[in-house]
């Protein structure tokens, strides 16, 4: 993979400079990521189909392990290998410059890689069976601590070779007045990740320490409050990427232009400087912290980074009501829409991902962030529907429709299996409304997340539920079939094409069609 | 009137990264961690009382 550092080509769709370390570190940040994927995909099928009463499939030993799997597989290292790759994206070729230190980015893909395998042996080993929280004074083996400390330092490192990268395009003058949109929403994911990776490289230290036996006691309640600075900013470095992933998506599929730049970007600013307060909705039934310092962080600063994601969700669909109006598509209210590129992977997935990550996962994040309802949700399963509409529906199906272009434009593959990547986001994205959906209908009716068997069957004191809960219960099982199988569709469709196939030509313009 | 060719101060807030990087990562550390460690640290401490 060694390359130099200067070597590079022009894209012939879009003009830019793709330089050769810049490719290779994408493209093994990528792949990692869809291995990852591919881990915490089968891991939710498993606990999906231990949920169903039905089939009721794991142990209870199983079950918690494979769901301690799953949110670790998906919501970090799947997310944040690929965030790597987007954020090289998002400096070295966005700006047309070379990446900073490059040596260090391979050390920093080695630290991530080396710290996520750790963390996986020792959940597959019945020696981490912690959960995503892994909450004090639960305790995993020290490898499993020190695994995610090396994979928050390596993922730091990466943001710190973004950052460089941007200096030198500056110094190179690679770009003349502001950054290009993408490039500055990703700057804005990449403070929130610098603050969020401290917390878990801050936190995981002494954990790994009181692992040891080094330290006696660690509090609990410190413990809870550092960790959820990690713990739930990572979905705000998602959501932040996730962002500017629609804009991208918005230009690449009909050449979407925001109609007002300094609106999308005063947004995103508000990101930067409240969305990381969010972290307090986790401790809202903490009775230690006081209720001045949990309105503050869930009520007035938070709301600026909801204001924030309103102005999103309103620009975006408006960028892409302006370019197919001026493409002709003016006849009635939504010929635009109607005649918009339905087909092609990219756009259901950006249109999805906005519609689950805005209108579920969104207004049900606001409402069960106030301290009133969090007491009455927060350990049931409609919270685990809140957060799959963001992470599931919004980031990862934004990510998805991603790569079926960065195939062909950066790793310089034709896509196979056109007609399976152009269904994909489809049975994906049912399958999730279907999953978060019923979620969130036995949540509210008092189904516990994280919770091995539902009808309490070998409970002491016996307990039964309203029957409707069985009814959502099968509904989200049903749901997280088909939202596997588009799982599925994905990585066959992503590793079928990087590795078989066929090369483009180095002049050849080719897109998904 | 705005001045022909003249960066909006806004503008110029919005391109300063290294001003944004400690905004973003002053304020939650602040008002999240160093708010709540001090909460945390001078909670009084439970007295176990019983037989």
């Amino acid at each position: 993979m060694a390359a130099n550092e200067m070597e590079f080509r022009t894209c012939p769709i879009t003009g830019k400079k793709v330089y050769a370390t810049t490719q290779n570190l994408m493209w093994i940040n990528a792949v990692t990521a869809v291995v990852f994927i591919l881990i915490g995909g089968i891991m939710a099928l498993l606990v999906a189909l231990t949920r169903l009463p039905a089939v009721h499939l794991l142990s209870p030993e199983w079950f918690y392990k494979a769901l301690t799997a799953h949110g670790l597989n998906m919501l970090v290292f799947w997310i944040i290998f690929f965030e790597v790759a987007g954020l090289y994206f998002g400096s070295s070729v966005l700006l047309n410059s070379r990446l900073a230190a490059p040596k260090v980015a391979w050390l920093a893909y080695i630290l991530m890689l080396v710290g996520s395998v750790l963390v996986d042996v020792m959940v597959f080993t019945d020696n981490a069976t912690v959960m995503f929280s892994s909450y004090v004074p639960l305790q995993a083996h020290p490898l499993y601590y020190l695994g995610i400390i090396l994979f928050a330092v390596g993922a730091l490192t990466a943001c710190g070779i973004f950052f460089g990268t941007l200096a030198i395009a500056k110094a190179d003058k690679t770009y003349e007045g502001s950054l290009p949109l993408v490039t500055f929403g990703l700057s804005a994911a990449a403070i929130i990740a610098v603050f969020t990776l401290a917390c878990g490289a801050i936190i995981y230290i002494p954990t790994f320490l009181w692992s040891l036996g080094v330290i006696k006691n660690l509090d609990p309640a410190m413990y809870r409050l550092i960790f959820w600075g990690f713990g739930h900013s990572s979905q705000q470095i998602n959501v932040t990427a996730m962002v500017s992933i629609w804009y991208l998506l918005g230009a690449l599929t009909v050449g979407a232009k925001p109609v007002n730049e300094k609106i999308c970007r005063s947004a995103f600013v508000l990101y930067i400087l409240f969305i990381n307060l969010a972290s307090e909705h986790h401790l809202l039934t903490d009775p230690t912290l006081s209720p001045a310092h949990k309105i503050w962080n869930t009520g007035y600063f938070m709301y600026m980074a909801v204001l924030a994601s309103m102005i999103h969700a309103l620009a975006i669909p408006m960028a892409v009501e302006v370019a197919q109006r001026k493409k002709g598509y003016t006849k009635g209210l939504f010929e635009w829409l109607t005649k918009a590129p339905w087909g092609e992977p990219g756009f259901p997935a950006m249109i999805f991902s906005l519609l689950i990550f805005g209108f579920i996962g969104g207004i049900t994040g606001v409402v069960y962030g106030t301290e009133q309802l969090s007491i009455k949700s927060h350990n049931t399963w409609a919270l685990t529907g809140h957060f799959h509409a963001t992470v599931v529906g919004g980031t990862t199906l934004a990510f998805m429709g991603l790569t079926y272009y960065v195939i062909p434009l950066i790793f310089r593959r034709e896509i196979i299996g056109k007609k399976w990547a152009s269904a994909q986001p489809y049975v994906y994205a049912i399958g999730l409304i279907l999953l978060i959906l019923g979620m969130s209908g036995a949540g509210i009716l008092g189904s516990p997340r994280r919770h091995w068997d539902v009808t309490f069957a070998d409970s002491i004191i016996p307990f039964s539920f309203d029957p409707t809960v069985l009814l959502f219960t099968t509904i989200a099982a049903l749901g997280g079939i088909l939202a596997a199988v588009g799982g599925a569709m994905y990585v066959g469709v992503s590793v079928l094409s990087v590795f078989l196939g066929r090369k483009l030509a180095p002049n050849e313009a080719k897109l998904v069609y | 009137m705005k001045e022909e060719g003249k960066i909006s101060n806004w503008q110029i807030f919005f391109d300063d990264i290294s001003m944004l990087f400690f905004l973003g990562v002053a304020i939650p550390t602040i008002f999240y961690v160093i708010w709540g460690v001090m909460e945390l640290a001078n909670a009084p401490t439970a007295v176990i009382t019983g037989p």
